[in-house]
């Protein structure tokens, strides 16, 4: 079973960790500040993991800012500057989620078995302040894009509220196949999704569409690969506020502790007996609260039967673990009260051939059916079908409460949700439909938003997969390749100096971008001493430059301008004023000075040869007139036709700059 | 980046020198256009005449701070480009947004 870094609970976690279990662990982060970042060293340990032709499971990565006032504040993950170094198994991949809330660290090569990895994350600097920060991990199992089927091929499915697809008149004509995200209609027309209800209120009102935002389980997805555990949810309550604690604490009522409930208050700190036990009493509001807490959000009903089913071709009355029947189950809850695996069946056994005997889905999603009753957003409730699936951010209101719109939050009765897979309640009970678990598509309460917190009722939580992180340097190609010209392109985060760039080799006019160089000159041969930016000097008639300048504009309506060099410097920082460069570059030296400035930087892929006026001659082909002023000057350029397909004087040699960006 | 690191000026210097490039808004419609509303950034373009429909160069470069603090440095150079100048333009906001995106993923 996952542990949910429950550092404070670390010791009591591992002594009662049953032997069955997977046995997440992740350490306390070592944090490293430095002047590109803060970064946060945790080991990450599980076991019977995998990566095959299919898919592969994976760890949601969360951090929390540990400081002396509660709630601990989230966390987010920065976008570049990760590591992963496999200890033992499979190297290792990350990949943050949008916003950075949480990172999945996901095998990248074929394997089956323990993982081991040291990871490095770079935090978001201002998230972490001056604060420690704690990581929480929960294992993940990643379901693939691809269609499915809905409905049960057992025509008796319909009376416990399997789909269908429709017929003209409302009646099934088959199973309803999902292959795309698209809106569902609903209703009994021919090829439309339809259902039949003895119960609307528990069983769906009949009504559509499903709205495209709705997740449908085409696309890809990640789900907890069990429910929410006990030493899990203690390990939330011990991060939350006061009053948040006392709205999501589950262990207040009469018969918790006679149910399974191990969680209690040992002082001020939450402690989980029995911490990879599944937590029960998990009420629908408490989900949420998790879910968004952890950065995830609730699964749809139909992502349940996508992340059971996969692609497989259903049987009658099938269960997540892909057979018909529980004959050969091995994963119980035993007379300790503990969820496990009997006989000789161990998780690492898991495999296609014995995904019945471990409960196991189509994808290896543990206990889909029994253990505890999953809470799904429903379809068959216009609250439900509000949902677009939006991602938790790691911040409850001050009750602890979710803070997506599109969740339907509320209190217990509120609708939009419901319940799948069945569930145990609880010792010597007989198996009957849905006790201790249902067939996939038996949907008997998969739109009953009810039911006070229970001894059968869990929760899992799952997250839409990140989009792959965008390959930059094969957009810039593409950008480029359609630019109308050569274009030049170099990206460098200045942190971690990750970097992309594209045609970043040539020769580019810089323009008015060698003004930068200028103005750096003039502000170090001021640091040196060797200019006063306090100096004034006025500018005249003949100081006027072609090109774009406002402070021309102003000497020919307004005569001289007085100014201090730092005001000119200004200008030509702000609106790259021509007048105002050629003059700064006057009074450092010229552009010799600025090339040995360059020099010494070790700046060698910028030319900085020319002042404006001369640029602009040699542009136009003409000398500058003598005695000079601005109208002579753009009167000689107007005579001037240049050649059509004459090589321009820019590429003969000016302002270049080589290896754009990272200079 | 070198400037940003502050290897060419002292702090000052540097802050003042980017502060000033914050204020830059001749040519808002290049990179700062495929970048989030309110996003800072330093900016420093160059823009050339153009001859015979070709402009040889149409160039923006910047210094964007990110959401985490962080800084993402974007030197773009469009040469012997054809086409108009909001084609051109476009092409240069098209850079911002991709780099945007893989800096904030």
């Amino acid at each position: 079973m996952p542990k949910l870094l429950p550092c404070l609970l670390a010791a009591s976690a591992l002594a009662a960790g049953p032997a069955h279990a997977s046995e997440l662990h992740v350490s306390i982060p070592k944090l490293d500040r430095t002047a590109e970042g803060i970064y946060a060293s945790v080991q990450v340990e599980w076991k019977n993991g995998w990566r095959n032709g299919r898919n592969y499971d994976a760890v949601w990565l969360l951090f929390k800012a540990s400081g002396a006032e509660r709630p601990w504040p989230h966390v987010r993950i920065a976008g570049t500057g990760h590591s992963v170094a496999a200890v033992a198994g499979p190297p290792g991949g990350v990949a943050v989620a949008d916003g950075g809330v949480g990172a999945f660290l996901l095998p990248t090569a074929d394997h089956r078995g323990p993982v081991k990895w040291d990871v490095r994350l770079r935090l978001n600097a201002r998230d972490v302040g001056t604060d420690e920060v704690r990581a929480f991990g929960l294992e993940m199992v990643y379901v693939p894009e691809g269609a499915f089927l809905l409905g049960d091929p057992d025509p008796a499915g319909v009376d416990y509220n399997a789909v269908y697809r429709s017929d003209a008149r409302g009646e099934p004509d088959g199973l309803y196949r999902v292959d795309s995200e698209d809106a569902i209609a609903v209703g009994p027309r021919r090829g439309a999704l339809f259902y039949k209800t003895k119960n609307p209120q528990f069983e769906g009102d009949r009504l559509g569409p499903i709205p495209a935002a709705f997740p449908k389980g085409v696309a890809p997805f990640y789900t907890m690969k069990y429910e929410i555990t006990q030493g899990e949810y203690a390990a939330f309550l011990n991060t939350l506020g006061d009053h948040a604690t006392a709205h999501r604490a589950i262990h207040g009522g009469h018969l918790y502790t006679a149910s399974r409930g191990t969680i209690r208050l040992d002082g001020s700190t939450y402690v989980a007996g029995a911490p990879a036990r599944p937590a029960n009493f998990i009420g629908w509001d408490d989900g949420l609260g998790f879910a968004d807490w952890a950065g995830l959000r609730p699964m749809t009903e139909l992502e349940f039967t996508k992340a059971a089913r996969g692609t497989a071709m259903p049987l009658p009355h099938d269960f997540p673990w892909g057979t018909a029947s529980a004959d050969r189950l091995a994963r119980v809850i035993g007379d300790d009260d503990d969820l496990v695996t009997t006989g000789a069946a161990d998780e690492s056994t898991l495999s296609d051939a014995t995904r019945d005997v471990l409960g196991a889905s189509f994808y290896w999603v543990m206990d889909l059916a029994g253990s505890v009753w999953e809470k799904v957003i429903t379809f068959g409730h216009p609250r439900g079908r509000a949902f677009r699936g939006t991602h938790g951010d790691g911040h409850l209101t001050d009750r602890g409460n979710a803070t997506n719109d599109d969740w339907p939050l509320g209190d217990d009765d509120a609708g939009g949700y419901g319940y799948r897979g069945g569930g145990y309640y609880e010792r010597g009970m007989k198996p009957r439909e849905y006790v201790p678990y249902s067939p996939t598509e038996w949907r008997r309460y998969g739109s009953w938003g009810g039911g006070p917190r229970s001894i059968a009722y869990g929760f899992r939580a799952v997250r839409t997969a990140p989009q792959p992180r965008p390959d930059l340097a094969n957009e810039l190609r593409q950008i480029a390749a359609a630019s109308g010209g050569t274009l030049g392109v170099r990206v460098v985060h200045a942190e971690t100096r990750a970097a992309a760039g594209v045609n970043d080799d040539d020769w580019y006019p810089m323009m008015s971008a060698y003004k930068l160089p200028i103005a750096i000159h003039a502000l170090r041969q001021a640091e040196a001493g060797r200019l006063n930016l306090a100096k004034t000097v006025t500018l005249g008639t003949d100081d006027r430059r072609p090109g774009f300048s406002p402070l021309a504009r102003l000497i020919e309506k307004d005569g001289p301008q007085t100014m201090t060099l730092r005001d000119l410097l200004s200008a030509i920082l702000r609106v790259s004023d021509n007048t105002a460069s050629d003059r700064v570059l006057r009074e450092i030296g010229g552009p010799p000075a600025v090339a040995a400035t360059l020099r010494e930087l070790r700046i060698d892929g910028v030319d900085v040869s020319r002042s404006e006026l001369q640029f602009a001659a040699d542009y136009y082909g003409v000398k500058i007139p003598a005695p000079y002023s601005l109208e002579r000057f753009m009167d000689s350029t107007a005579r001037v036709r240049r050649p059509a397909g004459a090589a321009p004087p820019w590429r003969a040699a000016h302002r270049r700059e080589h290896g754009v960006g990272d200079r | 980046m070198r400037l940003h690191r502050g290897e060419l000026l002292t702090g000052e210097n540097t802050a003042w020198v980017i502060g000033e490039m914050r204020e830059m808004h001749a040519r808002d419609t290049r990179l700062r256009a495929g970048l989030p509303p309110g996003t800072a950034a330093a900016l420093r373009p160059g823009t050339s005449g153009e001859t015979d429909g070709v402009r040889a160069a149409h160039n923006d470069n910047a210094i964007v701070t990110l959401p985490d603090g962080s800084h993402l440095v974007i030197a773009a150079f469009l040469k012997g480009s054809k086409g108009t100048d909001a084609d051109r333009d476009a092409v240069l906001a098209r850079v911002a947004r991709v780099a945007y995106a893989w800096a904030t993923r």
